[in-house]
């Protein structure tokens, strides 16, 4: 009796260890990205192969990057509000109404174009093959017509 | 009992034991011994069933190629498990941090407060 005990509960633990062994073994370069104080950045560095240097680069761009794009999110923000504005005090598309679309737009144009620049720089910092793929992942994400949707007023636009 | 016995008989006999009152007391906790007696057979009848399920066990076991399998077959669940597992929690971190991302280099995107 003593034996069977010993093969059921034997079995049941080489189970649970092996649970446990394959799962943190999957799971341990993702454990160790989150340690780290900003894990999509280091997600940037795994997934697209970046060495020690490159990586450096990459973070250097995206802090010099990082304070260019909050005030862009101010502006689209504060141009929001105003288009907000101005369309609830009317029914009709007064001049005013079209100059501040048509400055949405500029700004818009702005953002992309800045975010394109940053985007190219990011990706000449990676081996070729791998900025190829990069530029084509973000810029599927980010640039690419019907991405954008408003989701209510005052809360600027966000991903579908 | 005689089965031919007459029908009147048997009426006298009824009448005589409806008049009967029995004096005898029920001896005390009566009702409590006779329920510790029901579970006591539910739990002899338990113990059999696992001791029947020991048994079978134990002759399965008996054999090493099935006791083989069976440690073989969970270390394998195990390990189909947990992977499948990690590999689950690895995309939907890796599919958070892209989002992240994303958010963090698009100020159309970027959470507002």
């Amino acid at each position: 009796m003593k034996r069977t005990w010993l093969i059921l509960l034997g079995g049941l633990v080489a189970g649970c260890v092996a649970y446990a062994g394959i799962y943190l073994r999957t799971t341990s370069a993702q454990r160790s990205m989150e340690q780290s104080t900003r894990p999509e950045l280091a997600w940037l560095k795994k997934e697209y192969h970046l060495t020690d240097a490159q990586f450096a680069q990459v973070v250097q761009l995206h802090d010099a990057y990082h304070p260019k794009c909050a005030e862009m999110c101010r502006r689209i923000d504060e141009q929001n509000a105003k288009i907000q504005q101005l369309l609830a005090a009317t029914n009709a598309v007064t001049p005013e109404i079209e100059q501040a679309l048509a400055g949405a737009a500029r700004l818009r144009t702005q953002c992309e174009s800045a975010m394109l620049q940053h985007f190219y720089e990011v990706s000449r910092v990676m081996p070729p093959e791998q900025g190829k793929r990069y530029l084509a992942w973000v810029q599927q994400e980010t640039l690419l017509p019907g991405q954008m949707v408003p989701v209510g007023p005052g809360k600027g636009m966000t991903h579908r | 009992m005689n089965e031919n016995q007459p029908f009147e008989k048997d009426e006298a006999l009824s009448k005589l034991l409806k008049t009967w009152k029995p004096e005898a007391q029920l001896p005390p906790r009566f009702q409590e011994a006779v329920w510790n007696r029901i579970s006591c057979a539910d739990a002899a009848r338990t113990l059999t069933l696992w001791r029947a399920i020991g048994v079978w066990f134990e002759k399965t076991f008996s054999r090493p190629s099935l006791a083989i399998s069976y440690v073989a077959v969970l270390l394998f669940a195990g390990l189909g498990a947990g992977y499948w597992r990690g590999e689950g929690k690895t995309a939907q971190a890796a599919s958070e941090w892209r989002t992240r991302y994303v958010q963090a280099v698009d100020p159309y995107q970027m959470p507002r407060n």
